[in-house]
């Protein structure tokens, strides 16, 4: 036992024997060092400290499910006799989140049914106006005196200066003068974003509206009054420029989201089964008919069921809810079928599921960069799927493995 | 559950040696075996070098999808997880260079946070230093954090570290030593601040007395 009377903390935490010690003790081990220290009085202090820090030697770890790592396994084995590498990442990111159920909402036939009881000249304007042409391959952009204008590519800028002077992608466009007679009279311009295309739009306050594919959006040609409305039948991403005294309300017909400064994505197709919305910064009023209204911190999501109208508040990656601006899909337990509608609307090709499939919830992320193949090959790898694709249209099968 | 697989395990195969030998040989039970038995300890250290955890997983995935490819020409050893977690490093590594187009990677990151669990210590002092000691880890350089992950938490011995981090010997030897005087001292300070109080209440009850 002389070997230890040279010993400083350091040595017995570097200690083999030691750090063994500390970290699984048994009867042996415990008598060992009681010796040690009644043979050396001197060092009780540096071996007191000294299993104080071996103790303390804990970390935080990401966590990695049972789950996880089986289907980490499931790719490695079905990789190992092809010539090709998984890019696993756009498969399994994100895994070691929590996991959230994401359900989205469509709001049409809901509106349709129950537009007596709305007296909004927004929303009227919105039911009586036509739904999104989803075939069509350009932008419009419907002016407030009904004329249309057209914008060919892919993802387009557009931007209202204060005088609701409207430029798409830095050209000016021209649109009737309201006269000043018939200024209470509110004017709406309305863009229609087909699938296969994304927008920008930037208003006059500042504030930025990113619209995804197979939506539609109609708001004031300005902004008049007290409040800054905008109506929205698909999916937005929204960057409100702060003004308390003018607060932003987007209106879903469902829901009303009101805002004085925040960035949020709203998600409301009329295909869809639900509805969602996610706050990035900020906080956002919901309100719902009928129900108590619910505010939303960042990282949080709620969603409503179409069919029972119910609320669900989740903690959410936002990221999630928001990746699709960068043209990425990224989702946790989603049903594949709603997984299938975004890839329809990416890629501007309809998606028919020909065999049962509503059961399967995949995890995973998709870079629709990448052409149809490739993203419907990952998603093949997710749930028991195989898939044609013909000139017009997608076929989804039943595969017969699992 | 993690101990419990690996017991399993020694029922089976006597020593590690063996094991990867059984692998080398074909036999698809051992390299699943091999696969359940690491891949968690692999998915945290590989966390430690990057935050992306798809990146992680693509990389442990490269990593086993390549010993299953070659795995008549992959070497021998007797201590696969040091072999296993040297290899993930150097593939981590090579892809965040080819990811970052640089070629310094020796200032990589080791993204080590230290927890420890509050309620556990009901020591008012203890409890006080533990705090300390947190602190002091979590501001501990890059490589003093990754040598105390690879000795306390993976349990290699400094010849192994050496392997992995690429420095002789002697370096994690000084490297060890000079992290764990940074942590003493963070709590060697509390000490004399405690003895101080103590001292100084004990002088008032003495001047009162």
């Amino acid at each position: 036992m002389k070997e230890y009377s040279t010993y400083k903390c350091a040595d017995f935490a570097s200690n083999q024997a030691f750090i063994n010690w500390v970290q699984h003790p048994d009867p042996n081990s415990d008598a060992f060092w009681a010796a040690v220290v009644t043979s050396h009085p001197g060092l009780e202090k540096e071996i007191e400290d000294a299993k104080l820090l071996v103790q303390s030697m804990q970390f935080e770890e990401k966590e990695f499910t049972k789950d996880d790592a089986q289907a980490l396994w499931h790719i490695i084995t079905t990789d190992t006799h092809k010539k090709n590498k998984t890019i696993v990442r756009y498969l399994y990111a994100g895994v070691a989140c929590a996991a959230s159920i994401a359900v989205l909402f469509g709001l049409w036939q809901w509106l349709g049914n129950n537009s007596d009881k709305q007296s909004d000249a927004l929303v009227e304007f919105a039911a009586n106006t036509a739904r999104p042409v989803t075939t069509g391959n350009d932008i419009q952009v419907v002016l407030s005196d009904q004329t249309n204008y057209t914008i060919a590519t892919d993802h387009s800028e557009l931007k209202y200066d204060e005088k609701g002077q409207l430029t798409v992608d830095s050209q000016e466009v021209t649109q009737q003068q309201i006269p000043t007679t018939k200024k209470e009279e509110i004017k709406f311009n309305q863009v229609i974003v087909p699938w296969g295309k994304r927008t920008t739009i930037s208003f006059a306050d500042g504030t930025r509206m990113w619209l995804n594919a197979g939506s539609r959006a109609i708001y004031p040609v300005e902004f008049t009054g007290n409040k800054r409305e905008v109506y929205i039948e698909g999916e937005a991403f929204f960057e409100v420029t702060k003004d308390a005294s003018k607060p932003f309300v987007v209106k879903t017909g469902i829901i009303e989201i009101c805002v004085t400064g925040t960035s949020f994505n709203v998600n409301s197709y009329p295909k869809d089964d639900n509805l969602s919305i996610a706050l990035v910064t900020g906080t956002v009023e919901v309100k719902q008919k009928g129900k108590e209204q619910i505010t939303l911190k960042p990282n949080q999501a709620m969603h409503i069921d179409k069919k029972t109208l119910a609320q669900e508040l989740l903690e959410v990656d936002v990221f999630d809810y928001i990746c699709w601006r960068e043209g990425l899909l990224r989702f946790k337990s989603e049903t594949l079928k709603n997984v299938l509608r975004r890839i329809e609307r990416h890629y501007a090709i309809p998606v028919a599921i020909k065999d049962t499939l509503e059961q399967y919830h995949i995890s995973g992320k998709l870079d629709l960069r990448n052409n149809i193949a490739e993203a419907l090959d990952i998603v093949a790898k997710l749930a028991p799927i195989r898939y044609e694709i013909t000139n017009n249209e997608v076929f989804i099968y039943k595969s017969d493995r699992l | 559950m993690h101990e419990f697989i690996v017991k399993k395990i020694d029922l089976t195969y006597t020593d590690d040696a063996q094991l990867w030998d059984s692998f080398r040989n074909g036999n698809s039970h051992a390299f699943s075996h091999i696969y359940k038995v690491h891949v968690q300890a692999l998915f945290r250290y590989g966390s430690k070098l990057s935050p992306d955890t798809g990146f992680v997983m693509d990389c442990i995935h490269d990593l086993f999808v390549d010993l299953s490819r070659h795995r008549t020409t992959v070497g021998i050893t007797d201590n696969i997880r040091f072999y296993l977690i040297r290899s993930l490093k150097h593939k981590i590594l090579r892809n965040l260079k080819k990811l970052h187009k640089t070629d310094n990677v020796s200032d990589y990151p080791f993204l080590l946070e230290a927890a420890f669990d509050e309620r556990l210590h009901e020591q008012e002092v203890n409890l006080h230093k533990r705090r300390c000691l947190r602190d002091a880890l979590n501001k501990l350089p890059e490589r003093q954090k990754e040598i105390i992950y690879l000795r306390y938490i993976n349990d290699f011995k400094n010849e192994e570290i050496a392997q992995i981090m690429d420095i002789t010997y002697q370096a994690v030897r000084n490297t060890l030593h000079k992290a764990i005087e940074n942590l003493r001292k963070s709590i060697s300070k509390e000490d004399i601040i405690l003895f101080t109080l103590i001292f100084r209440n004990q002088k008032i009850i003495d001047v009162k007395e």
